[in-house]
């Protein structure tokens, strides 16, 4: 969505045309000294002129270019139409422009092409559009604008970069899984649940309390403070009906596969659409992620949450390697009494799953785990020996089996498995 | 992708800018300027020199001179006949017609090398074997069949080997002048960046050779017998006192040269990027309007450049006597007295260092002249103009 | 102190480090260039010059010469040029003061020694050898020196300058100081003690029939009464200076006066040496002294005393030497030295030229000397008196100081461009420098890339393929197996542990299974599968039943 002004400035730089063609020359023109011999120096006297001649033609330039994109956010594997104005605001001719909008290359040219070779007369506009698809989750950013002036004879280039970004936000996709939810038990686990007496950010008041730093001048009870002389805050109940805990797993390992099938991105996929599943509901759902630190995204609910817990999950990337009770321990003082916990993780190479979520099952909480069976996406892109894979599938197996058996729903989620037939598992586990 | 496409016959497809006249015109200044270059090579160094003639008398001769006839007709007397008829390699024609066939039959065998590129790969290869499999039956098969069928005459029949390994040489006495018109038609037409450098490369090879060749230092050991370009550049009156007729000649073979390969490779860079541009984008109206202009442009830069360039280059050859002149001029000290009468600036030298020093002004000038601004005040004011006819 | 330590911390950073390394070089650059500059470019007074009007410039002798209708020409470079010249036996090269020393680098000499690397001062070897090629095709040198650098020029014609200053007793211009010497010569042309008068050699005193007039302007050169009646001087041509318009008569005097300014004079050793074609024609008198102490006196010592004494004369300061024997040839090279720089200084040359000096300087034969040489070098044809079109006098100031950094400048672009593009170890050089500059740009110049849009994803995850190997043995296989024995019949890890092995056997109930268990012994792989396909097996018959 950017405006902005160029302007070419500076010295161009010589290409290797021209520096083999100044050498060259001069080298004519001594050898031919050497040897008198006039014609030799004439070609190179020749080169040489040639050189000074195209000097004195320079896209010397006063551009305004403007971006517009057909969208900042974008679901995975969508498309977004970006379009590139170019003006010449000079009253000279640009010459010989080579035009480049930088796209990230994790986006594929679908229609049309972010470049363009254009000579530009006063007051000329050209207009560049292009069509992009964004098959990766992500933030990116499209620009800057590279602008390079080429000598008709690629003697000179002169290059520039217009510093207008537009920023793209890939979110991983929302598949659809009401029904499988619906099918399953999940759901009903927690229908006809009452309002949590429990301070939060609601609408209704709950309590007053002393005012702690950090909290918003907005809450603030001024009445309070006139009459009792202190800082006191209103705390209110939390709207939601039920808080919903989505932990994923975005350790190391988590990158095992290819790039668009691997435990992070079916696990990003997985935790987007049971947020947005929850969300829809009216319930507060909070997004977990750990791998190299933990990201706490507090319990809350509404599309402000929704696009929040997107933009965290577009950003995510596979490193680290953070036990999960780690994880669990810091989050039980913040998790309400029974509220549900997704996990998502591929539970490979982590040794205190198990007692991680011994602990959950053993404080009540309802622990559904969601685990891609990074085995199963490693032979995508390694040849794992027969045997070897057959002990490994077990090992999975015995660990998922360990799991069930403190009370969590275990999904052992194979990688053709859509997220919503996978999710149906839970009914018959 | 656009609302509004371009016709197709104005599209960027390479099978319609084949056909634009941009592009063929580039390509004619191409060609036009490879074979007045191999007119003008000739005729500089087509030649053997006075002495070396004299010496042969009346009888045939040659030396190693960049002309075809003199070698194919002294090929002739030593081996009896030609494989190739005279009007292929205008041995029957006189001056400069000679050439004329032998660069139609380069034409000639563009076209087909174009043609069977535009094939499909089994035709080319096909196309390949058939002309391997003739060459080879025409060269080996006489011997042969003469040798199975005549065995008790053992020793005739290696005189029907003869024949093509004469062919071959022939082959190589009309090379040494025509391959480079061949690569380079081949390049223009073809499109072919590799072609278009190694002519160019020929040339200032051949340029290179026989300036050491007629070396002093070297004649006095070696003469080859090839004519030495004179030592001065002569005295200038043509183009109103600008150039000698030896420095026109001489600048004509480098602004050719550069002419040439400029103009060849000018289509295959714009073929190029437009071979780049996905389908859609070739019809797109922006695109083709901005090709349009760049190609306008480049072929402006071309003709204004090139002229500038040739006029430069004699203006540089002739600006030691105008510094003389100015040199002269100043009031009579020391210093300017013995820089008008020096020897240095009479001889070579002279040219060389007041030729830099020209260019250095020439390349200078562009911090000075606004010339762009002015074009583009001018430019700019056409443009309103015609908005408001309309 | 903590900001000392980081100050010095700075200092050792690599950036730091780079960029004064790159100073460093250019500063060690610059030096040696300023260095080489210096040698060159050195302040000092300008004189001898053939173009300059000062009481001790060539001035008067050039213009005359040109007034003959003779081109005249600078060399400002270097004498390398000499070989480009085309007609050689019509061109003077006058050289008068070799001041300076110019760059020079080794250069190949041809024979065992292949390469030598010091130069003596003033003209450079191949300079020296381009004047020697130049005097064999025929050309004429005159050099006047007296303690500049001429002398390697000197030693390749045989001849050794003294270096020493040149007094005499008597024969000095009384007029003047005894600075001026005069040198005396009553035939100049008796080469050799018994070659007779050979001044037949020059056209403007060669007269076979003795009538008078030369035979340039002779119609019956052996008809001896013809008289100069009807010549003129315009007639006498280049012979002009010797034809009295007023007498009409004819000078044929072969003696000439030459007036001296600080002289030096030739090694009496080899200023005489008809065998190599030197021939000592100007010589100074019996009284005449070399300073050969340099003391600036005339020293007339005792041997005994230690006084080194100076050397007594005669001294030759008059050399000719002649490429072909005697000089018959009128195409012969000849080169003329004489022992003093100033010998054609205006002053000298035409004593009425600097206002100032009018009537100090006595009458001499100075001119007469050069115009003579002049006209011996140039009238080759013998059918005319006029220089032919291609004459040429040619003046080296590439030795002179300029008045100007600016024509210095010039002239040490000039001798650069001319030493490297004719000297043979400066093209080889120049020729390398080309050569690696060339490949330099080749190598190192890169075009800026071309842009194009590429849809390239790096981010694939593999696993561990180290751990295939480990999962494929028994003591693995059997781990898992176990595991879900025991994860199967939902025990704690302890509770298992506890197990007896019979109650083990009973859970398992599967004899290959059972002997896997217990029996820790080698594996064939087809075994092991058979096994991990049981484990398999078990696993799903019991949990579907166990569920």
């Amino acid at each position: 969505m950017g405006k902005d002004r160029v302007r070419f400035g500076g010295l161009d730089m010589w290409t290797r045309k021209a520096a083999i063609m100044f050498t060259s020359g001069i080298s004519l023109i001594l050898i031919g000294m050497m040897i008198s011999n006039f014609q030799l120096m004439i070609v190179g006297l020749a080169f040489l002129s040639l050189l000074a001649i195209n000097g004195w033609v320079a896209g010397h330039s006063d551009l305004l270019i403007e971006r517009q994109t057909s969208a900042t956010n974008v679901y995975k594997g969508d498309d977004i139409v970006v379009s590139l104005t170019v003006t010449n605001k000079s009253y000279r001719r640009t010459q010989q422009l080579e035009l480049f909008d930088n796209v990230p290359h994790e986006m594929k040219m679908r229609k049309g092409i972010n470049q363009m070779r254009m000579n530009l007369g006063p007051g000329q506009t050209a207009k560049l559009r292009y069509v992009v698809r964004c098959p990766l989750r992500g933030h990116y950013t499209i620009g800057p604008v590279s602008v390079r002036y080429r000598n008709a004879f690629n003697l000179f280039v002169n290059e520039t970069k217009m510093d207008d970004r537009s920023d793209i936000t890939v979110f991983p996709q929302i598949r659809d899984i009401e029904e499988a939810l619906l099918r399953s038990d999940v759901p009903k686990m927690y229908s006809g649940a009452t309002t949590l007496k429990t301070p939060g950010p609601g609408m209704e008041f709950y309590a007053l309390r002393e005012y702690l730093p950090g909290d918003s001048f907005r809450s603030i009870n001024w009445k309070a403070l006139a009459r009792t002389g202190e800082m006191m805050v209103n705390e209110k109940t939390r709207d939601a009906v039920t808080d919903v805990f989505v932990i994923v797993d975005t350790r190391d390992v988590s990158r095992i596969g290819t790039v668009l099938k691997n435990p992070l991105e079916m696990g990003t996929v997985a935790a987007a659409s049971v947020s947005n599943y929850f969300l829809k509901r009216r319930d507060s759902v909070s997004l977990v992620t750990y791998g190299s630190r933990m990201d706490y995204l507090p319990p809350e609910t509404g599309d402000k949450q929704y696009f929040k817990i997107l933009s965290g999950l577009a950003s995510v990337e596979a490193k680290g390697s953070m036990p999960l009770q780690a994880v669990t321990n810091a989050l039980s003082p913040r998790m309400s009494r029974g509220s549900p916990v997704f996990i998502i993780s591929s539970l490979e190479g982590d040794g205190t799953t198990l007692p991680a979520i011994r602990n959950l099952s053993g404080k009540g909480h309802e622990v559904i785990v969601l685990s891609p069976s990074s085995i199963d996406l490693e032979r995508l892109v390694s040849r794992i020996p027969r045997m070897s894979y057959e002990v490994l599938k077990l090992e999975r197996q015995n660990r998922l089996t360990a799991i069930a058996g403190y009370g969590a729903k275990v999904i052992d989620w194979m990688p053709d498995v859509e997220l919503s037939q996978a999710l149906l598992q839970i009914k018959l586990g | 992708m656009s609302e509004n496409e371009v016709p197709v016959s104005k599209s960027l497809n390479i099978r319609q800018l084949r056909r634009r006249w941009q592009i063929i015109l580039l390509q004619l200044i191409s060609t036009a300027s490879l074979i007045l270059l191999m007119q003008r090579m000739t005729r500089l160094y087509g030649t053997c020199s006075d002495s070396f003639i004299e010496s042969y008398g009346e009888s045939l001769y040659w030396c190693p001179a960049y002309e075809h006839t003199r070698g194919l007709r002294w090929f002739e007397q030593e081996t009896g006949s030609l494989v190739l008829p005279d009007f292929l390699t205008g041995l029957n024609q006189t001056g400069e017609m000679t050439v004329v066939a032998p660069i139609i039959l380069c034409f000639g065998i563009t076209a087909l090398w174009i043609y069977v590129l535009t094939r499909g790969d089994s035709t080319r290869k096909w196309i390949n074997i058939g002309v391997t499999v003739v060459f080879f039956a025409w060269m080996l098969l006489p011997f042969l069949i003469s040798w199975i069928t005549a065995l008790n005459h053992p020793l005739n029949h290696i005189d029907h080997l003869w024949g093509p390994l004469l062919f071959v040489f022939e082959l190589v006495f009309l090379g040494v002048v025509f391959a480079p018109v061949l690569a380079g038609i081949m390049g223009i037409w073809g499109l072919s960046k590799k072609f278009l450098t190694w002519t160019v490369g020929y040339y200032l090879t051949v340029i290179g050779v026989h300036a050491i060749l007629t070396f002093e230092g070297i004649t006095e050991s070696v003469d080859l017998g090839l004519n030495p370009l004179p030592g001065q550049i002569g005295e200038a009156t043509m183009w109103g006192g600008l150039v000698s007729p030896l420095a026109l000649e001489l600048i004509e073979v480098a602004i050719l040269l550069v002419l040439y390969l400029e103009a060849g490779s000018a289509v295959i860079s714009h073929m190029e990027y437009a071979s780049l541009l996905p389908k859609d984008t070739k019809r797109d109206p922006e695109f083709v309007r901005q090709f349009e202009n760049v190609i306008n442009g480049h072929l402006v830069h071309l003709i204004g450049v090139m002229s500038l360039v040739a006029l430069t280059t004699a203006i540089a050859l002739e600006f030691d006597d105008f510094l003389i002149s100015t040199v002269g001029a100043l009031s009579g000290g020391q210093w300017s007295g013995q820089v008008k009468e020096s020897l240095e600036l009479q001889l070579t030298y002279g040219k060389v260092i007041s030729a830099g020093l020209f260019l250095v002004v020439v390349a200078g000038m562009r911090f000075i002249l606004p010339w762009q601004r002015v074009t583009g005040i001018f430019e700019t004011a056409l443009l309103r103009f015609r908005s408001t006819e309309t | 102190m903590t900001d000392f330590n980081a100050r010095l911390r700075r200092l050792s950073t690599p950036k730091f480090r780079r960029a004064a390394s790159i100073a460093a070089f250019w500063a060690l650059i610059g030096i040696l260039v300023l260095e080489v500059l210096q040698t060159y470019l050195v302040d000092g007074e300008t004189q001898q010059s053939a173009y300059g009007d000062d009481w001790n410039d060539l001035g008067a002798f050039r213009s005359e010469i040109n007034s003959l209708g003779v081109e005249t020409n600078a060399l400002v470079s270097s004498p390398l040029l000499l070989s480009e010249i085309d007609h050689p036996e019509e061109a003077i090269f006058v050289v008068s003061g070799v001041e300076r020393d110019t760059i020079s680098l080794p250069r190949f000499t041809g024979d065992e020694n292949v390469i030598e690397f010091t130069e003596g001062d003033g003209y450079t070897t191949s300079e020296i050898l381009a004047i020697e090629s130049f005097v064999q095709r025929g050309g004429t040198v005159i050099l006047l020196d007296d303690f500049g650098y001429s002398a390697q020029l000197a030693s390749q014609f045989g001849l050794d300058y003294s270096g020493h200053r040149l007094y005499d007793g008597q024969a000095y211009a009384h007029e003047l100081d005894y600075n001026f010497v005069w040198v005396n010569t009553s035939s100049a042309f008796n080469f050799t003690t018994n070659s007779g008068s050979l001044s037949s050699i020059n056209p403007c005193l060669k007269d076979l029939d003795k009538d008078g007039v030369i035979d340039l302007l002779d119609e019956d050169p052996l008809n001896p009464s013809v008289t100069t009646q009807g010549i003129s001087s315009d007639m006498a041509g280049l012979c002009a200076h010797r034809f009295d318009q007023a007498t009409s008569t004819w000078d044929f005097s072969e003696g000439y006066d030459i007036l001296t300014n600080g002289p030096s004079a030739f090694e009496k050793a080899t200023s005489y040496n008809p065998v190599e074609n030197r021939y000592a024609i100007g010589r100074s008198t019996l009284d005449s002294y070399l300073d050969t102490n340099d003391d600036g006196n005339l020293t007339v010592g005792f041997e005994a005393a230690g006084i080194e004494d100076d050397e007594q004369g005669p001294f030759a300061v008059y050399v000719r030497y002649c490429q072909n024997r005697l000089c018959l040839d009128s195409d012969s090279g000849r080169v003329h030295f004489v022992s003093d720089g100033s010998m054609l200084i205006n002053s000298l040359y035409s004593p009425d030229y600097v206002p100032d000096y009018s009537g100090l300087v006595p009458d001499n034969d100075n001119r007469k000397w050069a115009l003579d040489i002049i006209a011996e070098a140039l009238l080759i044809g013998n059918s005319s008196t006029e220089a032919s079109e291609n004459a040429i006098v040619i003046f080296d100031e590439s030795r002179h100081q300029q008045s100007n950094i600016g024509g210095d400048t010039y002239n040490l672009l000039y001798y650069l461009l001319i030493y490297f593009t004719n000297d043979w170890m400066a093209m080889l050089l120049l020729f390398l420098g080309l050569f690696i500059a060339l490949e330099a740009v080749l190598i190192r110049k890169e075009d800026p890339d071309d842009w194009r849009h590429v849809f390239r994803i790096i981010y694939y995850g593999f696993g561990d393929a180290r751990r295939y190997e480990y999962y494929q043995r028994p003591e693995k296989i059997r781990q898992v197996l176990l595991t879900r024995v025991r994860n199967v019949n939902a025990m704690s890890r302890e509770e298992f542990d506890a197990l007896p092995a019979a109650e083990l056997q009973k859970m398992v109930d599967d004899n290959v299974l059972t002997d896997f268990i217990f029996n820790d012994r080698r594996y064939k792989t087809d075994e092991l599968v058979g096994i991990v396909k049981r484990i398999k097996e078990w696993g799903r018959t019991e949990s579907d039943s166990g569920a």
